[in-house]
């Protein structure tokens, strides 16, 4: 091993003998290139090429000269040291190999200006796509889960997905809505309920009635045709708002036992450690029991170095379905937010003015009725006769 | 009379020149080895062997005749081929033919 090592060194070399001329001759007839000759007493010091060694110390013994060397210069010195220690050069071939193998894993995930939130779901959508630090990426999975996150258009305008060297970058911009008014349509408004007109604001159409006046419930308030003077037909789409004072009952229940899930206190950790395509979990006595999931992901790091391993650490928030036993008058304060729940959910845009509460109690559970006065948007494209 | 003889004079040695630049040197100047001198450094493209090397006197087989060169503090730079670079304080040099006849000395 050691001559190939001394080829790439310069050599300083002396000699002693004598008639060190003759040396000296034999080695530049050889092509041997020698520089720096210096005269010593009995012999001279000479400069050549590693490569030369060999040549010039069989030379040596040839003539009976002593050849000695006593200068290296070049990189020989510490590649024999490195090669006597073989453990530090296999280390670092290993350690290039096993980069260029696992640079297909994922080491870390770039979310970029994600907040924390949002991040949460991203891992959860990319989990359920096996994607996470220490999964085995291919772009198969890389499509899949492209498609899966681009379809989150209600968080996301435009997402992208880059893997390189270990690295998952995503790449995206936040969706931007834009309210479109559609065109109105040919079809006239009708009152969905019974009431007094408090504002008349259409968009679109020929409205039929004026603040102050009653309306029956399946009136007609903006119809989409009008006659000119001539007696022809114009037609306009209808739409716009129309405001009325609305007098509505809503009755609702509520028993006075429930039988209920809920919370006791207890949790359950479940660790899964994902490291180079593998899964690792540990063991849980209480499989299989209800409860209220919170997932935690932990990437595994060493410093600033990440790793392809990640820890998901999911707490389940236990719980039993109980038996709760609600006092006459939780009851029925439940029962009436049920009432306005009823309202809001029919009209979403309500100001409530006034309202008439009756609430009894029928065997077991507790039934309210509550009568609003509110005023709402009562123009409906349905016509309620 | 002085005058005209002086003028055929330089007529008669401009003619010599002009020749004497026009006219071909012997076939054998051209193999000779050279030796070019630049500073403390001697170059020369000739040399077969080094006979003599001390920091005084240095003695070169050039092929038909020997060069040696007196000073102090010589020493070869370097040396592959015929190519010889010398160094060092160069005080004289002497030409001898193989035949031991001093050719002339500089």
């Amino acid at each position: 091993m050691k001559p190939n090592v001394w080829m790439a060194d310069r050599i300083s070399f002396r000699v002693q003998g004598k008639n060190v001329q003759r040396f000296l001759n034999t080695a530049v007839e050889q092509g041997i290139r020698l520089d720096h000759l210096r005269w010593e007493t009995d012999g001279f010091t000479a400069r050549g090429a590693g490569r030369d060694l060999s040549k010039l110390e069989d030379l040596a013994q040839k003539g009976n000269w002593t050849f000695s060397v006593f200068q290296r210069k070049g990189p020989g010195i510490p590649l024999e040291r490195l090669l006597d220690h073989p453990g530090i050069l296999l280390g670092g071939v290993l350690f290039f190999l096993l980069l260029g193998l696992m640079s297909r894993f994922i080491w870390t995930i770039d979310f970029g200006s994600m907040d924390v939130e949002t991040q949460n779901r991203m891992r959860s959508l990319l989990y359920d796509c096996q994607i996470y630090e220490g999964a085995w990426v291919d772009d198969s999975k890389l499509k899949t889960a492209q498609d899966t996150v681009s379809q989150q258009s209600d968080v996301f305008g435009w997402i992208t997905l880059n893997f390189t060297d270990g690295c998952l970058f995503i790449e995206n911009t936040d969706a931007e809505y834009q309210n479109i008014k559609k065109e109105a349509p040919m079809q006239p408004l009708y009152a969905k309920e019974s009431g007094e007109i408090v504002a008349v604001e259409p968009e679109s159409g020929f409205s039929l009635v004026v603040p102050g006046q009653s309306v029956e419930k399946g009136q007609l308030l903006v119809d989409v045709v009008r006659l000119d003077r001539d007696g022809n037909e114009i037609r306009q789409g209808a739409s716009g708002k129309i405001v009325g004072r609305v007098e509505k009952s809503y009755t609702a229940s509520q028993p006075l036992r429930v039988q209920q899930l809920i919370l006791t206190g207890a949790s359950e950790i479940k660790q899964q450690l994902f490291c180079l395509g593998r899964v690792w979990s540990q063991q849980h006595e209480n499989q299989g029991e209800q409860g209220l999931s919170q997932v935690e992901w932990l990437p595994l790091h060493l410093g600033r170095l990440n790793l392809p391993a990640m820890i998901r650490c999911e707490t389940i928030w236990l719980q039993q379905e109980q038996t709760i036993v609600y006092s006459q008058e939780q009851a029925q304060a439940l029962a009436f937010r049920n009432c306005r729940q009823q309202l809001y959910a029919e009209y979403p845009d309500a100001v409530i003015e006034s309202e008439q509460r009756a609430a009894t109690v029928e065997g077991e559970q507790a039934v309210c009725t509550v009568t609003y006065r509110f005023c709402s948007n009562i123009a409906s494209y349905e016509d309620w006769k | 009379m002085k005058l005209q003889n002086r003028k055929t004079n330089h007529n008669r040695t401009a003619k010599a020149s002009l020749r004497g630049m026009m006219l071909q040197l012997p076939r054998e100047f051209y193999r000779l080895p050279d030796f070019e001198l630049r500073g403390g450094y001697l170059t020369t493209d000739g040399c077969r062997r080094v006979l003599n090397f001390e920091p005084e006197k240095v003695c070169l087989d050039m092929g038909d005749f020997t060069v040696t060169f007196y000073g102090a503090e010589l020493r070869i730079e370097s040396y592959a081929g015929k190519r010889l670079v010398l160094a060092g304080q160069i005080e004289t040099i002497a030409f001898q033919n193989k035949w031991g006849k001093p050719k002339h000395e500089t």
